[in-house]
């Protein structure tokens, strides 16, 4: 295994004006990216996930939106200082994102072939005919039936399923290094989403591309990632390999998640855990760390200052942000 | 709310300054004017606007003043105004609002009557209605009215049927709750937003159609003035004194301009996406 | 049949959409055949389950139940008594004893009404046309203890639904269902647009909830994780049809139809061991329309073990097991009769 690193992220902030004050959508996030790998980013709505994703891109519209630090480190290249223009290409081409409702994020007056030949256009200078045909292929390779008579359909008259696929298959028309996927099965059936879950994971390896799946469901995170980032109010508070994390997380906020879902592998009936309250409204974050008003296991220190990342078992790859794991807090 | 977000609002104030001028300009009217609005004076015809002749906007044909004429009619313009858009509103939202929330049938057969209307341009359905009627004022709030008819009827139909899909319908014909009951209680609260731009407009265009009603000598009769037909009878007259004409269109522009922008400001205001929810 | 422990009984449920064309004048031109000849009982204390895709007809069958729905064909017995033949103003007292948890929190409120006086409205209602006995007084001060009872202070009573957090509208929305004393409640998805960590709570609070008021349960849902914590008894839908009913515990362990083993398989575990030693069924191609016209079952266009016999008849609900029913001709004997 070749431990490439493709990506690198270090410490994003991007924050978002509105009427009511500063929104800190992402605060101080930091992660890599392995080749051929799958990077879970898991959190619930307003965690600041997807905002992330779009930093990396530089997809924040301005205004409200702005990338105020930090650095995305894609190949050895910071993106944030390259000119619009290459970051276009690099969006794309190297770099392809996902959405999660496949609907909105396709042109309903426009064919689906030429949609997905329309990347193959810009970034590789294909012909019409060329592309076309190409665009047919990747129909065929994501399972369209039928895909030379479906090529020529319109959004519309494809089914939720088949529109993310479509998606799947823009995003991979030009074989790109890394793949975004923000949430891609969240408004799809589960038996579509085991499709889906299983098209993007063969893809994959097949052509070792990177992942970086957002998700709010620990199920398809079990399913699909090599590690994971746990994210809450804008920041990291716990990352691991994908077995640590479910079978020995280090975070209050991570262990409180893996025993309030309801699971069909085990017996209901009982009461399921719970944590009270509420995730923060962003504008106003708790001082201290922001899971504290939650936490079960808050300290004195919690509210009044923010914890920093704590390395875990001295591995640079196994970390929470959480008061507990530091020395003198550490009685354990 | 809404009141504080309205006087935050730089185009809706403007409006709704120019609007209250016109109402202090009527409720003065009633006690003062300059001159008796229909008193003529052969000694002073078609006299330019001066401050030592005391006409500050000059005389009309028959020597009568001007600035009195146009603050009398200003009652007569409002008052058509917004007579014609309550008559228009009542009745169309009315229509509109059980098309859209009874459906089916009653909708289609509401909606083509509207249909019908809504497809002769206002001004000609006004005219129609005027030679039916006949010609006097509240001929002119009754033809107008009706003009507004399908207009309401289609924009309280639209947002009661975008309205009437929400789980909180379900839940009140769930909890018992009658169709009278839903329309009122939970539906019409709703759908206030776009009514209330529709009003604000409404009354900008039924000065307009007032005047040109007038205009045409359909609307208000002579001698009673009205800025319509101020303007029809300076058409005789315009080219040797223009203020005879300027002064009536300068009102007419500037209240359609006042409730023009209250219009837009509120649909900023009530714009539930400008709107933040937390 | 008048069996004291049956709260519902739905026979042969049918709920068809025509399709119209024409402007003026509409002809049917075909049906969306959203439910299908749905049978099922729910007893009196239990919480059954009603799980599917969508599009499989669950909230259709709930809205129908609930009288919110025309239907096409069928009966409705609730406690013995046939929805569908009462006068409007029996059916507005019937009400009372089932009422809905709806799916979405910001929908299902309405913007200009008050926390409180959304959940006296119903409340309010029924005093005004007397069918319940409360003065203004006594009804605020139940709506406070409603609102107290579902985790929200009732000093919020004075707020809007929009200050109020997708959780916690919910729970006003829970509250409103309990106002009237219901013994039914048709809870419709009523956690899946809630985030991770407040799906548990509102989960958990309705389990409560249950065994204080002792209320029975149709709960539809898609999460199949959330209907096994919560209910006794599944009944799993596929395109208007019912195509397994059993208890949770053995639907989980033992699936039969093709098409719950598939639907099973597909959730992932938060599991990562298991998840990789875990053979999926992956099932191939989309729901079918639910307008075409068919012959034989439902799922035999996606179906893995699909036979000749399946594209020509369609097979009937038949017990293979004490409360284990299942419509597929795999567990049936040629006769006919199950095994």
């Amino acid at each position: 295994m070749n431990n490439e690193t493709i990506l690198q992220v270090q410490g994003l902030m991007t924050e978002f004006r509105t009427e009511r004050g500063i929104v800190n959508a992402v605060n101080d996030v930091s992660f890599s990216l392995e080749r051929g790998k799958t990077l879970g980013i898991v959190g619930e709505s307003g965690s600041g996930k997807s905002v992330t994703n779009l930093s990396i891109l530089k997809l924040i519209q301005y205004p409200p939106g702005r990338i105020t630090a930090g650095q995305v480190i894609f190949k050895g290249e910071n993106m944030f200082e390259r000119s619009e223009e290459e970051i276009r290409t690099v969006r794309g081409k190297h770099i392809s994102m996902i959405f999660q409702d496949p609907l909105t994020s396709l042109n309903p007056v426009i064919k689906v072939w030429y949609q997905i030949a329309e990347a193959l256009r810009l970034h590789h200078g294909m012909r019409k005919k060329e592309a076309k045909a190409k665009s047919i292929d990747l129909l065929k390779l994501i399972g369209i039936p039928d895909a030379e008579q479906r090529a020529d359909n319109y959004p519309h008259q494809f089914s939720g399923g088949m529109r993310q696929r479509v998606m799947i298959a823009m995003a991979l028309s030009c074989d790109p290094e890394i793949l975004i996927a923000d949430e891609p099965t969240t408004a799809l059936d589960v038996t579509i989403q085991a499709q889906i879950l299983e098209l993007i994971k063969n893809l994959s390896r097949e052509k070792s591309t990177s992942v970086i799946m957002i998700t709010h469901d620990l199920g398809v995170v079990a399913d699909m990632c090599d590690s994971v980032c746990v994210m809450y109010a804008g920041r990291i508070v716990e990352r691991a390999a994908i077995d640590d994390l479910f079978y020995d997380p280090q975070h209050p906020y991570t262990r409180g998640l893996l025993d309030s879902i309801p699971r069909i592998d085990r017996a209901g009936g009982s009461r399921l855990h719970t944590i009270s309250g509420a995730p923060p409204n962003l504008i106003d974050i708790p001082p201290g760390c922001p899971f504290q008003p939650r936490c079960e296991k808050a300290m004195n220190i919690c509210s009044k200052q923010s914890p920093p990342e704590f390395i875990i078992n001295g591995d640079a790859s196994r970390t929470a942000a959480c008061w507990l794991h530091a020395k003198e807090y550490n009685n354990g | 709310m809404t009141v504080p977000r309205l006087f935050k609002n730089g185009i809706a104030v403007t409006g709704l300054v120019i609007i209250v001028l016109y109402v202090l300009i009527i409720i003065v009217s009633f006690f003062w004017l300059p001159f008796d609005p229909s008193e003529m004076n052969s000694q002073r015809l078609l006299e330019a606007p001066s401050f030592t002749s005391g006409h500050l906007f000059g005389t009309d044909e028959f020597g009568r003043d001007i600035l009195s004429r146009i603050m009398k009619g200003t009652t007569v313009s409002l008052v058509i105004s917004i007579a014609a858009t309550a008559l228009g509103a009542s009745f169309g939202i009315l229509m509109g609002i059980w098309a859209g929330y009874l459906g089916g049938r009653w909708d289609n057969g509401i909606m083509r009557i509207a249909d019908v209307l809504f497809s002769f341009p206002s001004l000609l359905l006004a005219i129609f209605v005027m030679a039916i009627l006949g010609e006097n004022t509240y001929n002119v709030i009754i033809a107008i009215g009706i003009v507004y008819i399908p207009q309401f009827a289609r924009i309280s139909r639209g947002s009661i049927i975008a309205l009437k899909s929400n789980e909180f319908v379900r839940a009140a014909r769930s909890n018992g709750a009658g169709r009278t009951y839903i329309l009122f209680r939970h539906l019409l609260p709703n759908s206030m937003a776009p009514i209330i731009v529709q009003i604000s407009l409404s009354l900008s265009v039924a000065i307009l159609l007032e005047s040109a009603l007038s205009f045409l000598g359909l609307g208000v009769q002579p001698p009673e003035p009205s800025w319509g037909n101020m303007l029809s009878s300076a058409r005789k007259v315009m080219m040797l004194a223009p203020w005879t004409a300027i002064y009536p269109g300068l009102a007419i522009v500037t209240l359609v301009l006042g409730f023009n922008l209250l219009g837009d400001g509120l649909r900023d205001i009530l714009d539930p996406r400008l709107r933040n929810v937390r | 049949m008048a069996d004291k422990d049956i709260l519902l009984d739905v026979q042969d449920l049918s709920v068809h959409f025509p399709i119209e064309k024409g402007i003026l004048f509409k002809r049917k031109v075909g049906a969306i055949r959203a439910v299908d000849g749905v049978s099922f009982i729910v007893r009196r204390g239990e919480a059954l389950g009603l799980v599917g895709e969508s599009g499989c007809g669950k909230s259709t069958t709930a809205m129908a139940i609930a009288q919110l729905q025309t239907v096409t064909a069928g009966h409705i017995f609730f406690e013995g008594k046939d929805l569908a033949a009462m006068s409007p103003e029996e059916l507005r007292r019937e009400r009372m004893n089932f009422q809905i948890v709806f799916q979405d929190p910001y929908s299902s409120l309405n913007p200009r009404m008050r926390a409180g006086d959304l959940i006296a409205e119903p409340l309010r209602i029924y005093a005004r046309r007397g069918i319940i006995t409360l003065s203004e007084d006594e009804i605020r001060k139940k709506a406070a203890s409603l609102m107290d009872r579902c985790g929200l202070s009732s000093s919020f009573a004075d707020r809007y639904p929009h200050e109020f957090s997708g959780g916690q509208r919910q729970r006003i929305g829970i509250a409103r269902a309990l106002a009237l004393g219901p013994k039914l409640i048709l809870a419709d998805e009523p956690v899946s647009a809630l985030d991770v960590s407040i799906q548990s709570q509102i989960l958990n609070l309705l389990k409560d909830l249950q065994d204080e008021f002792d209320l029975t349960f149709l709960f539809i849902a898609h999460d199949l994780a959330v209907v096994e914590y919560f209910c006794s008894r599944i009944a799993v839908m596929y395109l208007g049809h019912i195509v397994e009913t059993a208890d949770a515990a053995v639907l989980y362990r033992q699936p039969m139809h093709p098409y719950s083993r598939a639907l099973l398989s597909a959730v992932p575990l938060p599991d990562p061991r298991r998840e990789r030693k875990r053979r999926r069924i992956i099932l191939q191609g989309d729901v079918p329309s639910p307008s075409a016209a068919r012959s034989g079952c439902p799922f035999a266009d996606r179906c893995p073990e699909v036979m000749d016999r399946c594209r020509l008849e369609a097979p009937q609900l038949q017990m293979v097991d004490e409360e284990h029913e299942v419509a597929c001709f795999l567990y049936a004997s040629p006769s006919g009769f199950a095994l």
